[in-house]
């Protein structure tokens, strides 16, 4: 009988049985990531430096310059230019709004479930289906906003049909949608707060309601307002339905957002290789949204 | 004099729950007095309503001689130390110290983080503040830790800039709700001596809220023991301890617990237990009572006497400095236990039945509602063992 | 809070928030209103809510029939449905994997993880349109389902989630002889319930929502999800018969409406999860 070969176990950080069964456990993972998002992206990047087009074989390589062609765009400059305005327009009033009315929530006992529920309600309801709403609301001549407005003696305004407004009209579908979400998130930091923070604060001589956010409140909901924030701003950015449904980028491209101008280019003109491209500068502005509010924001968030 | 602080028959519920009944407590200037009772019992609640940061339903609270059930908690000049601290987490140490300050001393518009400071006088006023919170930090020891958030300190450190925030504006009483409950137990008996000392130094009346009868006693000048949203009674350590007027002060102050035994009055004055005299002096009709002991008044021998309780023992727990007997009671089987000196305790080690007895003043007696009765003195060394 | 407000106070804050309110549910009234209405009422330019001419049957009987509304709803249903269970059956081992086991390539997988976080399904569209194309999925509710399988959202949330349960549970589970793939699914997915049902309900809306993934590679009405099917029935519509538009867009939001009202709780505590761990 052979003796037993020393077990010489090799100084290894991992365990082997650990290492097989992870492996097993994201394998379909790993091939998922790979074919749907790994490839795609390497693919979409690859497409963003050539002029290609779905249909048309044979296509150029162009490097640098597709993206130098691709900013001096004057279409993709307002696509550009829209959404800014879109996304400036919607995000600092849907989080200020949803940040006062859940202060007003949260300080009422009674119906706060109610109202919490009422102002969710957008969120749960099919955007498609909710602009198409709003279309009705505003419509020119017969939209209940405008026999508003009439009611009060004002003059009607052209919400969807003009291009000085149609962004404002979208914008306040916008914030009417993105309202219910900010506000539930608002209210969970604000229930989160250490109650005996308040009492400190009173017994330390903080009075007026003004005061005690200052003191209390604006500080505490550092985490949950970066958050809302961010993400409010990235799903302003993201900005597709409304305008598919309502303008198709019109009237008079006065709508043409980021996306909906990808969408254009890629699937209506099958120009996919500026497609490309402006999805990679759409996923550049994204990322660039995410660093400055985790760099500047995180320096004045408090962890407790 | 009026009372520091005084309590006038407090009451209050939430709901149909009544957590505090007709509460009554007053205290003289710079006294500490140290509420205690088992948790949920409405300690805390009294000292809240005593903060101001709760109304009572009914009563009063009065500090210094003047009425402040109406006023808010911001303007009745009391301090309160919480017990998760309830230190500003965006503030650094020195910032949560000057708050109070900050806010009694300068206007809204001087509080204003750059621009407030532009005029000579908020120059003047920031650094005075600024010089009270150092002097502070000084007497706390914890100027090292002055510029540090309370994230990056420990419980204890935490504690220390708590009571900090308290001292600094020189209230005119202290509120302490379990400040030393998230301390682990070296810490706690650490701190329990440099609270007592800032009370001296400070000279503040001081109402202590705390669930550990042990903290209470050690730290009080009086303390008020709580069960049930009322107060049992209002005495020093001494005499809660040796004295105490209800069965339920009795079982709670003390450990270990104080021995509870069935007895009975008889006519004619003599207490029985089990059929045993114990002693005579009791007045009232024949009536069945609770005789307590307290573990290191049961005296042991394994010879019985007239009027010895026979008693098993369990087991001997060895301890070190003392050495605790488990034991059952031979006729009720009650449980029963005893503090004893280690070489006392080895005479016993191999025996299984003992015999107990105490003496009579040592023996309390309750009545079935829980409040004392006591023999009629007439022996005068007896009497003057009850003026402890 | 300490001091009570003062009745003005109150009667303020509850009349803000009542008027908040009803902005919010102006929409919601009129929809329903106008989808009773038959055309001349609608253009009548009144704000009447209660219809003068009765039109409930012709406006939702157009919006059952104009497209096949039922069964577009039906699509929805199995999509979402498909769509929720893929991503936790999935992600959470995988989850499981980089939360609770040491293996090399962890580092590289939640880099993936955090790249997928960033790049939309919109910026990628284009290749995986031109994959769907070449292998002959378009038109089929399958290409709905497949690209979205992969959730690295569900990943992160339950990663976080799962580093949280105590290592005790897994070392007596491995104890008690189970292998690691019956951890995942007999003590992790049980445990990790609250995130798991948070998850879905994410899932579920943002996938109900969708337009623009099926905007591109669904082009018959038959498998259309509602928000395209909506969108067909837009186009379908002579002229502004928003009488019918109202009944479709009440039929088409109804579902989830009424899941939510059903299970606020669930909804809401899914949003406050994942806002807290996000």
């Amino acid at each position: 009988m052979q003796p037993e070969a020393t077990k010489t176990r090799r100084l290894s950080r991992f365990d082997y049985r650990e290492v097989r069964a992870a492996l097993l456990l994201c394998a379909p993972t790993a091939v998922l990531m790979l074919a749907l998002l790994v490839l795609p992206t390497l693919a979409v990047f690859a497409l963003s430096f050539t002029d290609a087009e779905l249909g048309v074989p044979g296509f150029q390589f162009l490097g640098f310059g597709a993206y130098a062609d691709l900013f001096a765009d004057k279409g993709f400059i307002r696509a550009f230019r829209n959404t800014t305005v879109y996304v400036a327009l919607v995000a600092p009033a849907s989080v200020i709004i949803g940040l006062v009315l859940a202060l007003l929530i949260e300080s009422e006992v009674r119906g706060r479930a109610f109202f919490r529920s009422v102002y969710f309600l957008p969120v749960v309801s099919l955007t498609v289906a909710m602009a198409s709403v709003w279309q009705y609301l505003m419509h020119p001549s017969f939209g209940p906003m405008n026999l508003v407005l009439q009611r009060f003696g004002l003059p009607s305004i052209n919400w969807l049909g003009s291009s000085d407004n149609v962004l404002i009209a979208l914008a306040l579908i916008g914030i009417w949608q993105a309202l219910g979400f900010n506000l539930v998130l608002f209210l969970a930091g604000l229930t989160s707060i250490n109650r005996d923070l308040y009492a400190a604060a009173e017994m330390d001589g903080v009075r007026s309601a003004w005061s005690r956010f200052w003191t209390v409140t604006w500080p505490m909901l550092g985490p949950t307002t970066l958050f809302v924030v961010t993400i409010t701003m990235i799903n302003a950015v993201k900005v597709f339905e409304t305008v598919a449904t309502l303008t198709q980028g019109g009237p008079s491209k006065a709508s043409e957002v980021l996306l909906y101008t990808i969408y254009k280019e890629g699937f209506v003109y099958l120009h996919i290789g500026v497609a490309s491209a402006m999805a990679v500068v759409f996923v550049a502005v994204l990322l660039v949204l995410l660093l400055i509010q985790t760099k500047v924001l995180e320096k004045q968030v408090h962890y407790t | 004099m009026a009372p520091a602080l005084a309590l006038k028959h407090v009451s209050k519920a939430f709901g149909p729950q009544s957590v505090l009944r007709d509460v009554s407590i007053e205290a003289e200037a710079g006294e500490f007095i140290a509420l205690v009772g088992p948790s949920g019992c409405g300690k805390s609640t009294l000292l809240r309503i005593a903060a101001g940061l709760e109304r009572a339903d009914m009563g009063q609270v009065s500090l210094a001689g003047t009425d402040v059930t109406e006023t808010r908690a911001a303007d009745r000049d009391m301090a309160m130390v919480f017990q998760s601290y309830a230190l500003y987490p965006h503030l650094t140490a020195r910032q949560n110290i000057a708050l109070p300050l900050a806010m009694r001393r300068l206007s809204a518009l001087e509080r204003l983080p750059l621009m407030g400071r532009l005029t000579p006088a908020a120059r003047a006023k920031y650094a005075s503040i600024m010089a009270d919170v150092e002097r502070t930090a000084d007497a706390l020891r914890i100027t090292e830790l002055l510029d540090r958030k309370p994230g990056e300190m420990s419980g204890g450190q935490r504690q220390r800039v708590a009571l900090g925030r308290a001292i600094v504006r020189r209230p005119k009483a202290f509120l302490m709700d379990e400040p030393l409950s998230n301390l682990d137990a070296a810490l706690r008996v650490h701190m329990r001596a440099e609270i007592v000392s800032l009370h001296r130094a400070a000279g503040v009346v001081t109402f202590y809220v705390t669930h550990d009868q042990e903290e209470a006693l050690g730290m009080a000048d009086r303390v008020a023991v709580m069960i049930g949203g009322r107060i049992l009674q209002i005495a020093s350590p001494e005499v809660i301890y040796k004295d105490p007027e209800h069965i339920d002060v009795a079982s709670f102050i003390g450990s270990p617990k104080i021995n509870l035994l069935s007895g009975k009055i008889v006519q004619g004055g003599s207490l029985f237990h089990a059929g045993r005299n114990l002693f005579s002096g009791f007045g009232g009709p024949e009536r069945e009572v609770s005789i307590g002991i307290r573990p290191e008044h049961l005296f042991l021998s394994s010879e019985a006497h007239e009027g010895s309780i026979p008693l098993f023992l369990e087991r001997l727990e060895f301890l070190g400095f003392e050495v605790i007997a488990h034991l059952k009671d031979q006729i009720d089987g009650r449980a029963l236990i005893a503090r004893l000196e280690p070489d006392y305790a080895s005479d016993f080690s191999g025996a299984n039945e003992l015999f107990a007895s105490a003496a009579d003043h040592q023996m309390m007696v309750f009545e079935t509602d829980g409040s004392r009765v006591r023999a009629m003195v007439s022996d005068a060394h007896e009497a003057a063992s009850y003026a402890a | 809070m300490m001091t009570p407000s003062s009745p003005l106070v109150r009667l303020v804050r509850l009349g803000v928030l009542a008027f908040g309110a009803a902005i919010i549910l102006f929409p919601y009234v009129f929809m329903i209103s106008a989808s009773l209405k038959p055309p001349e009422d609608v253009f009548s330019a009144s704000l009447s809510l209660w219809p003068e001419h009765f039109s409930a049957y012709e406006n939702y009987s157009k919006a059952l029939t104009r497209i096949p509304m039922l069964r577009i709803l039906l699509n929805g249903a199995l999509v979402c449905t498909a769509i929720v269970i893929f991503q936790i059956l999935f992600a959470l081992p995988a989850a499981y994997a980089l939360a609770k086991l040491r293996f090399p390539g962890r580092g590289l997988l939640f880099g993936l993880v955090m790249l997928g976080l960033l790049v939309p399904i919109h910026a990628i569209s284009i290749p995986l349109y031109a994959a769907a194309q070449i292998s002959g999925l378009l038109n089929t509710l399958a290409v709905l389902v497949i690209p979205f399988t992969l959730s690295v959202f569900a990943m992160f949330l339950f990663r976080q989630f799962i580093k949280a349960m105590p290592d005790e549970l897994i070392h007596a589970a491995r104890m008690d002889g189970l292998s690691e793939a019956a951890i995942v699914w007999r003590i992790i997915l049980p445990n990790a319930w609250p995130a798991a049902s948070a998850f879905a309900i994410f899932s579920v809306v943002a996938h109900w929502n969708d337009l623009y993934w099926p905007l591109i590679t669904i082009s018959k009405t038959q498998l259309a999800t509602p928000p395209l099917g909506l969108l067909f029935f837009r186009s379908a519509e002579v002229g502004d018969d928003y009488g019918a538009l109202m009944a479709a867009t009440l039929i088409v939001t109804l579902p989830l409406i009424l899941f939510f009202l059903f299970a606020q709780k669930l909804f809401i505590e899914g949003v406050t999860m994942t806002g807290l761990k996000g």
